[in-house]
């Protein structure tokens, strides 16, 4: 009840009619930095922060305008992703493996339909649980310790091996190399420098966007050339604009999991978007893809990775509102934001700064609806994309993904690995290497590392860490039950249909 | 098969040198029995390994004729001189010429090529240096003319 | 040909004539923080841009720009060998700054006299923080149980070997006379993870600082058993006793400053030194210090220079005695 009431106070300071419009404006500027390739929420709202600040803002009406750019952003990631196979953020990259080839069948339209429902699915049931399970889930967060976080990566790793696909060594080769691209940097144990050739720019290793900018936009852009040179090339049809009831509710199960599975990832502090929509969307494979429809356009495999990471972000926001503590790179962001307006985040915000939490959290439901009844009349605009001819899109996207890489931090050399990166991923991709197992080698392999490392450190080398407390039991017999289960239940299925 | 084959070799040397690279790291110490050179070597013995069955068995791979590998690597080649030339020439130049040559490979005709070469340039930088407040380069080789 | 010497020659002292008449003063100001957005060097650009904005110094605002990349190195390069007269453009920095270039972490060929050392113009100090369940009570309760169990407890903080944040754990190990090579310690990705980690008793010791700290200090779910200061520090923290008075001679001082590049003129760099001694000076300023919850810890110009020059040597024993560099 006293939820309930807390949470009134937040309506109460959400439903203003200037927070209305604040709220408004940062979901519709944050799924344009979300659909634009190369831009993503770190960006939108390292950007608009300062602009918040020197327009005189108060504190819970900039926050409320950010997070608007935080969840706006990660709604509008699937746009470039579902169009044009190139993700626009990290947490879109699964978003391609079903959402493009649906646009290649004609319906560009239903995808984006559905993925802005999935999306929608997945943030409010995140708000639902931050709502409601923010203290509790702190404490469940605190429970994880590097020995916990490692055997957690096994698990991640267990799921994805359906993700290996039809050739197991291309795919494990995809693996390493994605791991070993993870490598680069300085490590973060000994500060040793790993394969940097010198260049601080290598130091802080292979920035995400480089590499997403690089494997997806450059080589697909090499790709397109290729298509679009043949002889039979023509546009992509739009063969129709809505979604139907009986199709969204085919999703509904994938939808809640994957929500479920988002948010859950979320409240853990390190991971993130790619981790969480990359585990549902290959719990969902492994449950649902009976006829081996997945990755040629199943709308289940389009709403996984979207309710996932759309759950993602409301749940990262729970270890940054509890604990002081961010879970991703774009609430540390948000902490700065804060921290800006001298309130430090800590444990004690929720009671010291209940109108705030309490008027973002507000806040954030109400800008989930805004951006439900914004998707729909926005599918038809940006349905329009797939009709600029190539000519146009093909600069545009390769100079607006440039300049996203180069903001980062100012430099060329950026624009050099980028552009590296993409000759190798036209390779890879050319010669069927799946390219999810190398994003998720890059994503996972440096958590695994340095959790690894750091238990070991804690434990002095002895094994036994990993297998002490609960968590890592649960963890253990979850990873066991994902590797053999399918393998059990098909066995199941095949004595009872030969008995038949 | 031959281009499987050789990126196959390629991907064999990356996993030699990785393994190199990793023996050859020097700590002054470590907290954790494995240091900063396991993970290292250990992917890129598996590299070397799993290049290997690529080698001896590479499968065939569909590459584009003649025409269109040329225009790919006048893609790659562009972009090298857009990063290249990114600083010296600013962005608003060296962005022109990207997306005019961008566009003819994609079968612009000289009029959209222009057009899309201005428009993308110009609303790009608008977009960025003004709406954004992130800084693109204005060319070195423009400095004299628009003062220190 | 004479006709035309003679023209670029009177172009020339035009334009000497020129920079003569008005004297420098920034057309686009900026302070570059070397990190991503959030951390510590945007915070340590904002102190300056806010104030300098709010104090009416400069009558442009000056703008933060981000450049992340080995704790300050990417920056450090770039400003050395991109725009190394700048005078626009100042670069935070940070005690860990000194460390990295002390340890030829910001390039081999660099010395902190690679770039013009402005100011630093305030401070943060190193705290020993454990869960507030803990046993100890006091320095030296802790001390003593390192003491006699040196594998038994482990240290945990945001930095890799030779990192600021590394050092901290350093000198509490040496304090309970264990080699830092074998005490047990856990890096983490910055401070926030530690904390998590020290929450979740993970590790059992967090040598943070103080300021970054604040937010957690009226949760109740830690104590500060000691301050890395010379002195006791004013306000909330009034109540917390340094090292140095429970007979520990353990002081680590986070500074935060900025540098100039190496070729930016003495004019220009005399400007910059007396805009921002004038800024020490307003409340403005000393208001939007205390708000970024960091100390004062002023020191403009040569003497801030100098004092780099030492921190640096300062720095290189501390790292050779740890066995970082030979």
């Amino acid at each position: 009840m006293e939820i309930l009431s807390s949470l009134a106070t937040g309506f109460s300071v959400a439903l203003t009619p200037t927070h209305l419009f604040l709220i408004f404006l940062g979901t519709l500027l944050g799924t344009l930095f979300g659909a634009l390739p190369g831009l993503g929420p770190i960006n939108g709202v390292a950007i608009l922060l300062p602009i918040c600040y020197t327009l005189g803002l108060p504190v819970e009406s900039s926050l409320i305008m950010l997070a608007g750019i935080y969840y706006g952003a990660e709604f509008g990631g699937r746009i470039s992703s579902i169009l044009l196979n190139v993700p626009g953020d990290a947490g879109a990259v699964f978003t391609c493996l079903d959402g493009y080839p649906m646009a290649q069948k004609g319906l560009a339209g239903p995808a984006l339909a559905l993925s802005g429902v999935a999306s929608f699915v997945g943030a409010t049931i995140a708000i639902v649980g931050l709502t409601f399970f923010a203290p509790l889930l702190a404490k469940v967060a605190i429970y994880f310790g590097p020995s916990e976080y490692f055997v957690l990566m096994i698990f991640a790793f267990a799921t994805i091996s359906a993700l290996m696909g039809t050739n197991p060594v291309k795919s494990l080769i995809g693996l390493t190399v994605g791991l070993i691209v993870g490598v680069v940097g300085v490590d973060s144990t000994t500060g040793v420098l790993r394969f940097t050739f010198g260049e601080a720019e290598l130091y802080d290793g292979f920035e995400f966007l480089i590499v997403i900018v690089g494997f997806f936009a450059v080589s697909e852009i090499m790709l397109m050339l290729e298509h679009h040179s043949s002889d039979d090339f023509e546009m992509p049809k739009i063969t129709r604009i809505y979604i139907t009831l009986k199709e969204l509710l085919t999703c509904k199960w994938t939808m809640l999991r994957s929500s479920a599975i988002g948010f859950l990832v979320g409240v853990l502090p390190g991971t993130g978007a790619s981790i969480a929509s990359a585990v549902s969307y290959t719990i969902a494979q492994k449950i649902s893809d009976k006829d081996k429809t997945f990755g040629t356009g199943d709308m289940r495999g389009l709403a996984a990775p979207e309710s996932a990471n759309n759950a993602c972000s409301g749940g990262a926001l729970i270890p940054m509102l509890t604990l002081g503590v961010p879970g991703s790179g774009t609430t540390a962001v948000l902490l700065g934001a804060l921290m800006l307006y001298n309130i430090n985040p800590g444990p004690m915000l929720f009671v010291e700064q209940p109108l705030l939490v309490w008027g973002l959290i507000a806040s954030m439901y109400i800008g989930n609806i805004m951006l439900l009844i914004m998707n729909f009349p926005m599918v038809r605009v940006f349905t329009k994309i797939l009709q600029i001819p190539y000519w146009l899109l093909v600069p545009s996207v390769i100079v607006l993904a440039f300049v996203g890489v180069y903001s980062v931090n100012m430099s060329t050399y950026a624009l050099f690995l980028t552009i590296i990166l993409g000759i190798l991923g036209y390779f890879l991709r050319k010669l069927h290497y799946p390219m999810a197992p190398v994003i998720l080698g890059f994503v996972l392999g440096k958590i695994m590392e340095d959790n690894l490392r750091r238990a070991f450190a804690m434990s002095g080398g002895e094994v036994g860490i990993f297998f002490q407390g609960s968590v890592n039991w649960i963890l253990w017999s979850l990873t066991i039950f994902i590797l053999f289960v399918p393998m059990l239940a098909k066995m199941v299925v095949r004595r009872y249909q030969l008995k038949r | 098969m031959i281009v499987d084959r050789l990126f196959g070799v390629f991907l064999l040397l990356l996993g030699v040198y990785v393994l190199y690279g990793g023996l050859s790291l020097e700590v002054p110490f470590a907290y954790d029995p494995l240091g900063p050179s396991a993970f290292p070597i250990g992917l890129g013995a598996v590299l070397t390994v799993l290049s290997l069955f690529v080698i001896l068995k590479p499968s065939a791979a569909k590459f584009p004729d003649f025409s269109t590998s040329i225009k790919t690597v006048i893609i790659v080649v562009l972009l090298f001189l857009y990063q290249l030339s990114f600083d010296f020439l600013g962005f608003i130049v060296a962005t022109l010429l990207l997306v005019f040559f961008i566009s003819k490979i994609f079968k612009g005709t000289t009029t959209q090529a222009i057009g899309s070469a201005i428009g993308v340039s110009l609303s790009v930088y608008i977009i960025f240096s003004f709406l954004l407040e992130v800084p693109l380069p204005m060319g070195a080789i423009f400095k004299p003319f628009l003062g220190a | 040909m004479s006709k035309m010497l003679h023209f670029v020659a009177s172009c020339a002292a035009l334009v000497v004539l020129g920079s003569n008449v008005h004297a420098f003063e920034p057309n686009k100001p900026l302070c570059l923080a070397p990190a991503k957005p959030g951390g510590g060097f945007d915070l340590t650009c904002r102190l300056v841009s806010n104030s300098l904005t709010a104090s009416k110094l400069l009558d442009k605002p000056m703008i933060v720009n981000f450049m992340p990349g080995g704790v300050g190195a990417v920056a450090y390069n770039h400003v050395i060998g991109q725009k190394p007269d700048d005078a626009n453009m100042i670069v935070a920095a940070s005690t860990g700054s000194a460390l990295n270039i002390a340890q030829g972490k910001f390039g081999a060929k660099y010395s902190v006299d690679s770039v013009r050392w402005l100011a630093a113009l305030g401070a943060d100090y190193g705290a020993v923080i454990v869960k507030a369940d803990a046993k100890w009570n006091n320095l030296n309760e802790l001390v003593a149980d390192l003491k006699a169990n040196p594998k038994g407890f482990v240290l945990g903080s945001g930095g890799s070997i030779g990192s600021q944040d590394w050092f901290k754990a350093a000198i509490i190990a040496k304090l309970a006379g264990i080699n830092p090579k074998d005490m047990k310690y856990v890096a983490f990705e910055g401070g926030g993870e530690a904390l998590t980690a020290l929450m979740g008793n993970h590790i059992q010791i967090y040598p943070g600082d103080i300021a970054e700290f604040s937010g957690q200090i009226s949760s109740g779910k830690f104590k500060v058993l000691a301050l890395l200061s010379e002195e006791r520090l004013p306000g909330q923290m009034s109540h917390i006793p340094t090292a140095k008075e429970q007979g520990f001679d353990a002081v680590w001082t986070i500074w935060r400053g900025f540098y100039l590049g190496p070729k930016v003129s003495d004019e220009e760099y005399d400007y910059w030194v007396n805009k921002i001694k004038a800024l020490a000076e307003t409340p403005e300023f000393k208001q939007e210090r205390e708000a970024r919850g960091l100390y004062p810890f002023t020191m403009i110009g040569k003497p801030y220079h100098e004092f780099m020059q030492k921190e640096e040597k300062r720095f290189k024993e501390l790292a050779k005695e740890a066995g970082l560099l030979k």
